[in-house]
């Protein structure tokens, strides 16, 4: 970490400063950082005859994220043949490597190499006692100036001293964001990759209060419920990928659609959730909070990877890591396929994500990365409730085989941070191409209304038609400085976020007997703009006070081309009568008018945000946040000069947090009461087949998180209990759980025997999930949900056989369920139905997945 | 806060969000059934708007479907959808035919779905099958009985249907203006009921009032001096068409109510 300063040369300063950069510390970091521990003795032979004195060659060493040592640097040059011997020596070092939340991660410290001079035979003068003998490979840090255990060769001691602990611990990598109080989550996967997950938006889960449905199918962007907030598929949260925004300006189906599907999940290393609006650097959409994916791979090598699996289910993974270079430096490419459960569930989908992460230097580092995605898939959509009762249907049948969509995302990014003096400087630039076609019917035949000008006619289908093309260019950076104040460090961060949007958005509606469109509802091209600007400031008045926080603004600008403005005319040409046209190109009374129109209008956001740190108090941290939010509109609200009608989220919560670092692992628990208030919520309509705006509403809950790692065992938990209501009615918010609780667990162990003289590595992992009744319209509650998933996995050298079952219980749940009006004849004539009813999605029922895997090359 | 202190505070939200609190409101299924109002029969005949006493011996009326909306339009002269913009609280969308003269409950085929909200409209729909095809003829009301005035009798009998028959021509730049489902749809029928929980959603046909403003003696005579209503409107007299107005009146003919 770039800006850790050298703060001692003992190991509990060293340790001191470990703790400094884990959660909690008076720098405010929310992460653990444990520095690497040496694994060999830091001695070398003599080059030479020895001489009678000691030699020490202090150097500087860069230590990769798999323990090995990739550069040596010498302080202090001298002899160069004792400066040859040691840095060759040093290369051959190992270490545990620096754990960054317990990602290993690279690092540079401070160390030195001994050529130790023989004990002379008679002691003229007094001899220190000798220590107690010390395991020969012993992690247990020494001073760096302790003296080797007297009588010893120390050039050939098998047992040698305890090696020198790091006196400084520069972590080689990315600066993280500061902590910004409890609810920030860095939430490395570790372990737990091994708990089955269908798709890297589930690895959400790890974060307290997160709940994922999907009605629209495999290729369509999870619908998130996080910490009372129906953030729908994005909408309401900040999603990026290694700073790259996620979200989706302009969609139709939502403003801030979020599929992140085109995330490989083997290629997350960890993710960063903050749940609530408190860093100036969230932007657009961090109404829940946000969420941003850091990618890499530990596995180094060249792996393959097949799986097959219920329903026809097949998958084949590439990953590429070369050993040595930055965790961050992967290869990854998938192409999967699957029948999928029940009816119209088929999906087929391949992705690539590749980056490098580079050097420039000691201070700076940079990132080119690629990403391609596509995918096409069937959706069974929702079911009525009384239609599978009464077995018309069954629990995982389709009420129209129509549904569906296609998607595709690319795009490229590059990155540059660099250390300048006391300036911390990250600039990223990214460029996105994004396609989606989404055929969804949640209505049946109920919104084909006759029109005067139509010619008469039946009810059509409601099934919607809908294709997004976005291209998206942008960029954020930012400078970082700090000094000291109070006797403390002081920082400041001033930075932006831009990005440019260029959006093509139509929606017709499709007859369910031709399959061809009957009517345009929608045809907007949008030129959308978000550029933020913040000033983000750490005071730190006193050793364990921490104010951290600051204000940003936010301009979006507008311009929307409405290619069907007119849809109906009041009294038309008699001459030129529309028809059945959709996009018409005639106002009252017949006068001809084009069928098009351009509004543009732009608003501004003021954010005020702030956390206040008190402590760590024997590992304790106690915060207080406070933040305001935003979520822009869908460009089809736009009116001339209007000013848009932003969403405003204010958020207040307060927190405390343990973080200990044990002998045995680490364990960080967390405790966060919680308010946040929406001025305008969006509502989901079934009518409009998306969200729409609504009211007023307020949450309140709390949330309790856990997370112990050890080399045995990696346990995650968390349970969230919030209530929301409207402002106006007091009246429960519909859909959303009040009730999450999940766990994540995996075990890890060598296996107690040997085959051929290597001992099969054995892991476990077990994924739980509880939802309580979520409120439904009309005073009603929903089904609970609880499922259990687990896996086993052995490895055997090169080689990794992984068993997957999902939903062990094999419970019939509802996965969404959702009342509003349909209308699913079961015949030609029957008479429509017009009042509210239970709809739902059906849950997968137990699916088993096994995956061979091989790794060659790699550490 | 301390540990005893979040025990508490979590204890209290778990107490306070656990399944606590609803969105409001409720919905429900429940019978429905439709009968007569007992009036214009033999044994109580009524009288017409125009003087005629009128006993029945046939009123049955398909009736295809039954709506309640919890608002009523304040004008619907240009709307040309089939049904309200509000929201519907109840429907029945079942058929029954439903034989007017007695008062005895008839019940619907299936369960009625209701939301416990109050509903300002209610709707009959008179259809046999989609209530947008012009084509179905099914016959709507099949009427007989015995009217008389000033010692002039007048036996009777009719039926009636809406199909095309019912097909209002348009300005051919406006060819959706009346749409077929205006004809079927009688609505909005003043109500004023809240659908509860156990109780039975009851449909009252008054069929005797569907003859107020029939004058008989306009009406065409068989052989056998049967004086017969006809459905074809370019034919028809305007008795027949006032039966027909009667058949689709809003008011005074049905009534909507819940009872245990």
């Amino acid at each position: 970490m770039h800006f850790s300063r050298p703060i001692g040369s003992t190991s509990r300063l060293a340790l001191a400063l470990g703790l400094c950069l884990a959660f909690g510390s008076t720098r405010a970091r929310a992460q653990t950082v444990t520095p690497p521990v040496p694994l060999d003795p830091p001695t070398a032979p003599w080059p030479g005859p020895p001489e009678d004195h000691d030699i020490t060659v202090p150097l500087v060493l860069t230590v990769r994220a798999d323990g090995s040592v990739s550069a040596v640097e010498l302080t202090a040059p001298g002899d160069p043949t004792y400066d040859f011997a040691a840095r060759a020596r040093a290369l051959t070092w190992h270490f545990t490597p620096a754990l960054r939340d317990g990602v290993p991660v690279a690092s540079r410290i401070r160390s030195e190499l001994r050529f130790l001079a023989p004990a002379p035979s008679p002691a003229p003068a007094p001899v220190p006692p000798p220590p107690p003998p010390t395991p020969s490979t012993s992690p247990t840090p020494s001073a760096p100036d302790s003296d080797p255990a007297p009588g010893s060769d120390p050039a050939l001691d098998s047992d040698p001293a305890p090696p020198a602990a790091p006196s400084e611990v520069v972590v080689v990598g990315r600066a993280p964001a500061p902590s910004r109080g409890a609810s920030d989550f860095r939430t490395p996967v570790g372990a737990l990759a091994r708990v089955p997950r269908k798709n890297a938006t589930e690895l959400l889960k790890l974060a307290p209060g997160v709940f994922l449905t999907n009605e629209g199918g495999d290729g369509h962007a999870e619908r998130i419920y996080l910490r009372g907030f129906d953030a729908r598929e994005g909408q309401d949260i900040e999603a990026t990928v290694d700073h790259v925004p996620v979200n989706e300006s302009g969609n139709l189906h939502g403003n801030g659609y979020a599929d992140l599907h085109f995330i490989i999940p083997e290629l997350v290393l960890g993710l960063r959730v903050l749940e609530g609006p408190f860093d100036p650097r969230q932007g657009n959409y961090a109404v829940a909070g946000s969420v941003d994916y850091e990618m890499g791979l530990r596995e180094r090598g060249l792996t393959t990877k097949l799986t097959l699996g219920s329903y026809g289910t097949q998958r084949a993974l590439v990953t590429w890591a070369p050993t040595g270079e930055s965790v961050h430096t992967y290869g990854g490419a998938e192409i999967a396929q699957s029948d999928g459960f029940g009816q119209n569930r088929d999906t087929k989908h391949g992705g690539a994500m590749a980056q490098y992460e580079g050097r420039l230097g000691p201070k700076t580092t940079f990132r080119v990365s690629g990403t391609a995605y596509a995918n096409t898939y069937h959706s069974a959509g929702l079911l009525r409730a009384d239609d599978v009762a009464s077995g018309r249907r069954g629990f995982y049948d389709t009420a129209d085989p129509n549904q569906g969509g296609d998607g595709s995302r690319f795009q490229v990014a590059t990155d540059i941070e660099s250390r300048a003096g006391d300036f911390l400087l990250y600039q990223q630039l990214f460029a996105i191409r994004r396609g989606m076609r989404l055929r969804e019917n949640f209505t049946g035949f109920l919104l084909d209304s006759q029109e005067a000008i139509q010619e008469p006619h039946t009810q059509r289908g409601d099934l919607i038609d809908m294709h997004v093309a976005e291209s998206t260019l942008g960029g954020r950076g930012w400078a970082r400085t700090h000094g000291s104040l109070f006797g403390h460090d002081q920082e400041l961060e001033l930075g932006y976020f831009a990005r440019t949007d260029a959006v093509t958005a139509l929606q017709q509606r499709i007859a369910a007997a031709s399959g061809v469109p009957y009517r345009t509802e929608t045809n907007l091209e949008s030129d959308l703009a978000d550029i933020g600007i913040y000033a983000d400031i750490a005071l730190r008045p006193l050793g364990w006070l921490t104010l951290r926080g600051g204000v940003r603004s936010d301009l979006f600008v507008y311009d929307v081309h409405d290619l069907c403005a007119v849809d109906d005319v009041s009294l038309p040409s008699p001459d030129h009568p529309p028809g059945d046209a959709s996009c018409l190109d005639q106002q009252r009374g017949g006068e001809h008018r084009e069928p098009d129109q351009r509004s543009s209008t732009a608003s501004t956001k003021l954010m005020p945000r702030a956390t206040l740190l008190f402590g760590p108090f024997q590992h304790v941290t106690f915060s207080l946040a406070y933040g305001e939010g935003v979520r822009s509109i869908d460009p089809s609200y736009i009116t001339q000069d209007v000013a848009t009608p932003f969403a405003s989220v204010v958020a207040q919560e307060a927190g405390v947090a343990y973080a200990h670092t044990f002998d045995t692992g680490s364990v960080i628990v967390r405790s966060v009461f919680f308010r946040t208030h929406v001025d305008k919520d969006l509502v989901f309509s079934e009518t409009e087949g998306r969200s729409v705006l609504g009211g007023g509403t307020t949450r309140t809950g709390w949330t309790g998180a856990a997370r112990f790692t050890s080399g045995l065992l990696d346990e995650n938990a968390n349970v969230t209990l919030v209530r929301s209501a409207f402002d106006d009615t007091g009246l429960l918010v519909p859909y959303v759980p009040d009730i999450v609780v999940r766990s994540d667990t995996a075990l890890n162990a060598d296996l107690p025997f040997a085959v051929a003289g290597y001992e099969p590595h054995g892991s476990l992992g077990l994924g739980a999930s509880y939802v309580g009744r979520r409120a439904l319209p009309y005073g009603q509650r929903s089904d609970t949900i609880f499922t259990l998933d687990g896996s086993a996995a052995v490895r055997y050298r090169m080689f990794e056989l992984e068993l997957e079952v999902t939903n062990l219980l094999n419970t019939q749940h509802k996965l969404a369920e959702y009342d509003f009006v349909s209308n699913f004849p079961a015949n030609a004539g029957a008479a429509p139905t017009l009042v509210p009813a239970r709809h739902f999605a059906a849950g997968p029922p137990r699916m088993f997945f096994l995956s061979l895997s091989a790794t060659l090359g790699g550490s | 806060m301390t540990s005893a202190f979040h025990v508490t505070l979590a204890s209290a939200l778990l107490l306070t969000t656990g399944c606590v609190g609803t969105t409001g409101g409720d919905t429900f299924s429940f019978e429905a059934f439709g009968r007569g109002t007992g009036t214009g029969t033999a044994d109580s005949p009524a009288v017409t708007g125009l003087g005629y006493t009128l006993a029945l011996t046939r009123a049955k009326v398909h009736v295809g479907a039954l709506y309640l909306n919890r608002v009523t339009p304040t004008s619907v002269s240009s709307d040309t959808t089939c049904t309200l913009p509000g929201v519907y609280v109840a429907e029945v969308p079942f058929a029954l035919e439903l034989d007017a003269l007695s008062t005895e409950r008839q019940p619907f085929p299936s369960l009625g779905q209701a939301t416990a909200d109050l509903a300002e409209a209610g709707e009959v729909w008179l259809t046999g099958g989609d209530v947008n095809d012009p084509s179905d003829s099914t016959i709507i009301l099949d009427v007989a009985g015995l009217a008389e005035r000033d010692g002039a009798r007048f036996p009777f009998e009719g039926t009636l249907t809406i199909g095309e028959n019912r097909l209002e021509p348009t300005p051919p730049e406006l060819p959706g203006l009346k749409p077929i489902c205006k004809e079927r749809i009688v609505s909005p029928v003043p109500a004023h009921v809240t659908p509860e929980r156990g109780l039975a959603l009851v449909l009252s046909v008054d069929a005797a009032r569907m003859f107020s403003n029939v004058e008989f003696s306009e009406l065409a005579a068989d052989a056998n001096g049967l004086y017969h209503f006809d459905d074809d409107p370019s034919t028809a007299t305007p008795a027949s068409e006032n039966l027909y107005i009667g058949l689709r009146a809003a008011t005074g003919i049905y009534d909507f109510g819940f009872e245990p």
